[in-house]
């Protein structure tokens, strides 16, 4: 995996990893097109101000900023209402299910989930940070985070479960 | 309540727990888990995280995306200037110990340029008398003629002589 963007000491940031940062995107916003504006417009301005020496000192800056702009980005849309949705216990079948997924229904699905629950399952699923990593970029706190992937798990299954209904063994 | 507390936090983190073994760098974490590992319900969410963590990692990228991948790094490293090493918190902590390394020296051979052959003997003399207090000396109350036997039976000192005119003189404590 490619590493790029120096931090100020001339060594490349740990886990500024363009490949998982456009990953993020579509995760963030569900669309391709949408996902490629928000990696470019963020590479565009870093590389602008690596040009002028002004790159951020913090850790994974570059995630950070393409988080905002797919907030941004996605302001104007139509926001998701805030409805109870179903939640089953993950199931032991669960993986076969997922894997009869397609990554961009998988992008979708979590692209309409409500901020910051969408940040943290998209973070999360990037299995590129840890959990307190996931904290600090997300900003949320340990049960915060810990709510929205339990909940997120039990939602995706209840998905799952309705879009693969498994057929009861006679 | 502590109970409550820790086992509401150990449910957290195992919420949370990393997909790959490569993320497990805290120490709660791997406590949470060990205690875990046998559960049915963590390996159902293990199994979960792990196959939509797959799934992430087959999104495809996008050829306009891919360019910026390129072998050379978008940014190039800086330039190496003076200004910016000396800048540079090490390369200033060596200069400034190798500085004080050479003072030191200095000192020493500034110091060492007036010595003479016996210098080492004086200079110890010189200290002796300087750290002597007036309570480690012992009056004496006696003619100066008898000052040599007086050294002579209480310090081992031999050759100490008073001329003879000066025998009489009563010493003065």
């Amino acid at each position: 995996m490619r590493e790029v963007f120096r931090g100020p000491s001339g060594v490349p940031e740990r886990k500024q990893n363009l490949p998982q940062l456009y990953r993020f995107c579509f995760l963030m916003l569900g669309d391709s097109r949408k996902a490629q504006d928000v990696f470019h417009a963020t590479l565009r301005e870093a590389a602008q101000r690596a040009a002028r020496g002004e790159l951020p000192t913090e850790s994974f800056w570059l995630f950070r900023d393409a988080r905002w702009r797919c907030l941004e980005a996605t302001k104007s849309d139509l926001q998701p209402e805030p409805l109870e949705m179903d939640e089953h216990e993950v199931a032991a079948e669960a993986p076969s299910q997922i894997g009869r997924l397609d990554p961009m229904h998988l992008a979708i699905w979590i692209s309409a989930a409500p901020d910051p629950q969408r940040s943290a399952l998209a973070l999360f699923y990037l299995d590129e940070f840890d959990y307190r990593e996931i904290l600090d970029l997300a900003e949320l706190k340990l049960n915060e985070l810990s709510r929205f992937l339990s909940n997120g798990r039990r939602q995706l299954q209840a998905w799952l479960d309705a879009k693969f209904p498994q057929t009861a063994d006679v | 309540m502590k109970l409550v507390s820790a086992m509401r936090r150990q449910r957290s983190l195992l919420n949370c727990a990393p997909i790959s073994a490569r993320q497990l760098a805290d120490r709660a974490m791997r406590s949470a888990i060990s205690r875990a590992d046998d559960s049915v319900e963590f390996t159902d969410q293990q199994n979960f995280d792990s196959a939509v963590a797959r799934l992430v990692r087959l999104i495809p990228i996008p050829a306009e995306s891919a360019e910026w991948f390129s072998e050379k790094d978008l940014v190039p490293a800086s330039r190496w200037t003076w200004k910016k090493m000396l800048r540079n918190p090490a390369v200033l902590a060596t200069s400034i110990a190798v500085a004080v390394i050479a003072g030191v020296f200095v000192f020493n051979f500034v110091s060492h340029l007036n010595d003479f052959p016996g210098s080492a003997t004086a200079r110890k003399l010189l200290g002796i008398a300087a750290s002597a207090r007036p309570v480690m000396l012992d009056p004496v109350n006696a003619e100066a003629g008898t000052l040599s036997d007086l050294f002579f039976m209480k310090h081992g000192l031999e050759h100490y002589d008073v001329p003879a005119q000066f025998a009489d003189f009563a010493t003065i404590g």
